[in-house]
Parts: C-alpha cells; structure tokens; sequence
C-alpha cells in the first residue's frame, strides 16, 4: 500500500468515525417530568431496594439482560459515569430482565463485578416503565422524575452524559 | 478501417486450435477477401465451434451455472451478516471505547472472544470463497469465464443492495458502518478469495490435461 492509499483510507475510515450516533432522549423541561414507576425489588444480597430510597440523587435506570449483548456493552460505560458523577448525587440501577433470574444474573455479576447495583427485575416493573425491548434506559431527577427516556437502543454516550450533567447540576 | 479488421481477425483466430488457426488464415489469403469479409468470417466460425462446444458440454457448464449462482448468493449473505454484526461490535468498542473494557480480566475476555470470533467468521468465509472459486475454476474448464461472471454479478448485485438497505440502528448512521465495512466485506472476504481460488483452480485444471 502506497503512503497516499494509506492517507486515504485513514482519511475514510476518520470520515465515517467522526460521529457517535446512538439514541439520543431529550432532556424533560422540570415541569413537563412525570413521576418515575416506584418498585421494590431484591438486589444480589437479597436486601430490598426501592426507588425512593435514592430521593435527591440523580438515578440512571438501566433495563438489561445477560443474553443482551449490547446491554452488556453500556455497562462499563455507566460504571464511568458512577464513577466521575457519584460524588455529585448520581446513581446506577441496573435492572436486569433475565427470566431465568438470579440464576443466570449471579454469575455473570460475579464474573463482571459491576461497580453500581443490581436488581432483578419482574414483569410488573417492565410493564410499569413500558419495557418492549431492550436496552431501555431512564434518568430520574432528584425529585423521582423521569427527565430522559432512551428506548430500545444502545444509548449515545455523550448524549446521556450531557444529560447526567445537567440534571446533577439542577437543584 | 480495413487495418483494423485485419488487427481484429489476427487476434480473435487466437482462439481458434492451432492447426485450425493456421488453415483458416490460409484459406482467407488465398481468398483474397477484405479485412471486413475476413473478420465476419472468423466471428461466424468462432461462433460455431463455441456453440457446438456448449452444446456438447451443456451436462457440465449448466449445474455450475447454477451452482456459481447459489454459491455466490450464499457467500454475499454470509459476507452482509457478517459486515452487520462486526459493525455493531466495532461501533461499541470504537466509537465508544472506554478504558474499562480492559479492566476488568471479564470484561478483558470478553473483548479477546468477540475478537476470535470475527476473525475466525471472517476467515471462514474467505476459505469457502476461496474453494468455491477453486472448484469453478477447476471443473467448469471453459465455461470458467461465464461462471466467474455470474459470480461477480451476483456478488456485485448483493453489494448494490447493502448500497439501498437502511438500517434504523445507531452504527449504520456512519458511512463507515453502512457502507464500508459490508463493501469491504465482501471485496475481501468473497470477491477477492474467489478470485484467487479461480485462478488457483485453473492451474491446476491446465496441470492436470
């Protein structure tokens, strides 16, 4: 390959990289939010856990299952928002729609070890939020409002990291 | 223009044997025709011993006809799924690459198995086009030149439905996604191993005469 083919390609394959497109949720204007579906499921410990537990944090609530690979892919990158917003009053919620259960989510936490909580979800919290596909993903505000809703699709990172950012930062 | 009849009859009689090769331009001189009478000549011959020669060998050339076409299908599907799925992989780990992925050894594996994974798809497919075009090349003798034709037709009319389809899902929003990688795909993993199979196949059907 000659240095202007290599340029070329480099140049293409730059082209078609420069954006990262995935699905992007508009950020609810704080009057127009509606209240998020409360639940009360188990994490991994057994201990309850229950949405207003998390009042005056941010909350992203991620739907997912083990069999889902793109799910499986977001979460790293929810372990790196955990990770710079924590500090801020923002939380990760994984909500895992495995049918098998605890069976199959058991070991795959422990293989993966993600950083946020876990809990297993059931049909009724899947029919609360409206879950048809997966991954779902919605961000709460601190007043347990839905503010965002990306649905049925991996989300666009910078898109929900801006998002986070906004509502981390609203009072 | 009576030069260039003169070129054109020179270089189709190529194609003749070599013993017919050297009757018919004795013939031709001895008749004294003009370069125009001379080529519409040899094309009419031409055109005879070829007819005659699908005829008799139609047993043969037919089956791989049609199985060039369904082979050819085949390896262009296997080529699109496969640009599909390693665009959404690619697309997840590229364009949204974080440091954790390699963090964690689970994660970490799961990188290295997805990458296996393709390779070894990839690889597949290129064998299959690889000895497909070996086998064309080989026992359509020939009808080796239609039979690639068909091939490529079939790979080329495969490559112009990627071109249409559209996708709703976020990698094929990029040109690199929709359009590069399954082009790539399948210049790299059908048409390029048929091809050097077909050659590879002549060889040895030449050898083995």
């Amino acid at each position: 390959m000659t240095r202007k083919t290599a340029v070329v390609a480099l140049f293409l394959i730059q082209a078609g990289m420069s954006d990262t497109p995935g699905t992007k949720a508009p950020l609810q204007p704080a009057d127009a939010r509606k209240p998020a579906g409360e639940f009360e499921l188990s994490d991994a410990t057994g201990k309850k856990v229950q949405l207003k537990d998390y009042r005056g944090k941010v909350v992203l609530l991620d739907f997912w299952a083990t069999w889902c690979t793109g799910c499986k892919k977001e979460i790293p990158w929810f372990e790196g928002f955990q990770k710079s917003y924590g500090q801020s009053g923002f939380a990760v919620v994984g909500v895992s729609m495995d049918e098998d259960g605890w069976k199959v989510l058991k070991p795959f936490l422990e293989e993966h070890k993600p950083s946020y909580r876990m809990i297993l979800g059931d049909d009724a919290m899947g029919k609360r939020y409206g879950i048809n596909g997966l991954p779902d993903t919605f961000l709460i505000d601190r007043h347990g409002r839905v503010a965002a809703a990306y649905i049925e699709g991996l989300v666009d990172r910078s898109d929900i990291e801006s998002n986070i950012r906004s509502l981390v930062a609203e009072k | 223009m009576n030069r260039i009849c003169w070129w054109f009859q020179h270089a189709l009689t190529r194609l003749l044997p070599a013993g017919e090769r050297d009757a018919v331009c004795g013939d031709i001189e001895e008749a004294g025709e003009s370069g125009a009478a001379a080529l519409r000549d040899v094309i009419g011959l031409i055109a005879r011993r070829e007819a005659e020669w699908w005829r008799a060998d139609c047993q043969r050339w037919l089956p791989m006809i049609v199985v060039a076409d369904l082979l050819a299908i085949r390896l262009s599907l296997y080529a699109r799924d496969f640009g599909r799925q390693s665009a959404v992989y690619a697309w997840m780990y590229l364009n949204n690459w974080t440091p954790l992925y390699v963090d964690g050894a689970a994660w970490r594996w799961d990188l290295i198995q997805y990458v296996a994974v393709f390779v070894l798809a990839g690889l597949r497919i290129a064998c299959f086009s690889a000895g497909a075009g070996a086998a064309i090349g080989f026992i359509s003798r020939r009808a080796w030149a239609l039979n690639a034709l068909v091939l490529y037709l079939l790979v080329i009319a495969c490559a112009v439905a990627i071109l249409v389809q559209q996708h709703d899902d976020a990698p094929f929003a990029l040109a690199l996604y929709n359009l590069l990688l399954p082009l790539t795909a399948e210049a790299a993993l059908v048409a390029g191993p048929a091809f050097w199979g077909m050659r590879l196949g002549r060889r040895f059907e030449r050898r083995s005469i």
